[in-house]
């Protein structure tokens, strides 16, 4: 299996981010690396942008959607050892995004990885201020916190293929994910350098539907019931 | 790399970019795909499913052995410990098409001795070997390049640094970064800014961009051609580090 990085990136209708996001990842300080967009039916030029940005495509239709089973099939496209996942409306920051998630690796102890999330100038006051209370500054490894996100995360290919995102819940498949993986020792690690721009946040403002979503399942992986 | 041991399933971890293979001393009954010593009473054509034959410290000054030895058509790994110049040149000679493995056993040696041998055998420059208990020597033959490591021996092993010399040594790897080597950097990393305050919507030219040690990182200055001529999405002041949020995409095709 290759050393390098499968970029797997979920998108619907994402052609106004797009483009910055597949143009910064063509653009990292990084060698064998392929990208993936799984499209959920797009309407928009989704499709044609990943399709000028050589990206491999799968598409997801509208019945079989949900966040896991978009992701596991996005994996399962690619062939690294690495896989980075981010959201399509997401922009790394700079050209070491990957690199920077990718150091981790070395550890044997290390399963995943994420990134910083930052909003750009135009975001709104409550997600920029829900941005940059729940990224920090400095680097943190989880052993028994199972935050973890998957807007700009990086997880090792031989760990997803024995524990895949679990497609019976809809939504926070990171944390259900993260759970799940780290026994034995196994780590997580935020790293602050790894860093994207989030142009609507982490809670899409202060959408209650989504907020009641989020809650019921996190519930669920609190009590282990997923 | 392959990890040759008398105890493989004392090993871990087993996934990795190392294989993990049997190594059987002289005397053993020989098994299938397993490493295998072979007695000054070797004799072609005892077997024929082993992966690999070894040829132990003491006899590899037997020319007639060797030559019985590579007759077999299996790789071979010959223990030079003691062999001089003109031995090794008369071992080479055996069948100059047919070259063995160098091979040190590195036991009880001490760490001078073994770092000079094991830069020897690095410096050849074909595949090497060492046969070493030693979990800070197996770490640094790797390091070197060793193509076998051979661990005589029962007890556990944790083979995780080994994984990581193997697979930093593979030819696709990406340079290794480290953490610790990447909060060093930290406020001191230089990137692309711009000369001038700029507006939304300007073109970025040559003369805009300029270097500077910016507080938190931007793109990089190696990046420059790849920018000229971008179109701003957002505002910049100089000194304030340029970053791909701050640009519009390049169209493709």
């Amino acid at each position: 299996m290759s050393n390098g990085i499968s970029v797997v990136i979920r998108a619907k209708n994402e052609a106004k981010w797009l483009a910055s996001c597949l143009d910064a990842v063509r653009l990292q300080d990084y060698e064998d690396v392929e990208v993936i967009v799984v499209d959920n039916q797009s309407t928009d030029a989704t499709r044609q942008i990943a399709g000028d940005f050589g990206c491999t495509i799968v598409d997801i239709s509208d019945e079989d959607f949900n966040f896991s089973r978009a992701l596991n099939i996005g994996i399962a496209a690619g062939s690294k050892r690495l896989v980075a996942i981010v959201s399509g409306h997401c922009i790394p920051a700079d050209d070491q995004w990957l690199t920077r998630l990718a150091m981790h690796f070395s550890n044997a102890d290390v399963v995943a990885a994420y990134g910083r999330q930052q909003p750009l100038p135009d975001t709104s006051a409550v997600d920029k201020r829900d941005l940059w209370i729940t990224f920090g500054l400095d680097r943190r490894v989880q052993q028994r916190d199972y935050f973890f996100h998957n807007a700009n995360s990086m997880i090792r290919r031989s760990v997803w293929e024995q524990v895949p995102f679990n497609e019976n819940i809809h939504g926070v498949e990171d944390q259900d994910w993260a759970k799940k993986v780290l026994n034995d020792g196994l780590k997580i690690v935020y790293e602050p350098t790894a860093r994207v721009f989030h142009h609507h946040g982490i809670h899409h403002a202060q959408s209650e539907e989504r907020a009641n979503r989020v809650v019921r399942v996190i519930e669920m992986i609190q009590k282990d019931l997923t | 790399m392959k990890i040759w041991s008398s105890d493989p399933s004392a090993i871990t971890p087993v996934t990795g970019p190392v294989d993990i293979g049997a190594y059987l001393s002289a005397g053993e009954a020989p098994q299938p795909g397993a490493a295998v010593c072979v007695g000054a009473d070797f004799q072609e054509g005892s077997e024929t499913d082993v992966a690999a034959w070894i040829v132990p410290a003491g006899l590899a000054a037997d020319v007639d052995l060797l030559r019985r030895v590579l007759a077999t058509g299996k790789d071979v790994m010959v223990a030079l410990n003691g062999i001089g110049p003109k031995t090794y040149q008369a071992l080479v000679a055996v069948d100059p098409n047919r070259p063995f493995i160098n091979l040190f056993d590195a036991r009880d040696q001490d760490a001078i001795s073994y770092l000079e041998q094991l830069v020897w055998l690095a410096g050849r420059g074909g595949p090497f070997a060492v046969m070493a208990r030693s979990p800070e020597k197996l770490v640094q033959a790797a390091a070197l390049g060793a193509a076998h490591l051979i661990v005589p021996g029962a007890g556990a092993l944790d083979i995780t640094s080994i994984h990581r010399m193997a697979a930093a040594g593979a030819s696709d790897a990406a340079r290794p970064t480290s953490p610790a080597e990447v909060d060093h950097l930290v406020g001191g990393e230089a990137s692309l800014t711009v000369t001038a305050p700029m507006a939304a919507g300007a073109i970025l030219r040559a003369a805009d961009l300029a270097t500077a040690v910016t507080a938190e990182r931007g793109l990089s200055p190696s990046l420059r051609d790849s920018i000229v001529g971008r179109r701003l999405r957002y505002a910049i002041e100089p000194g304030e580090p340029l970053n791909f949020g701050h640009l519009e995409p390049v169209e493709q095709s």
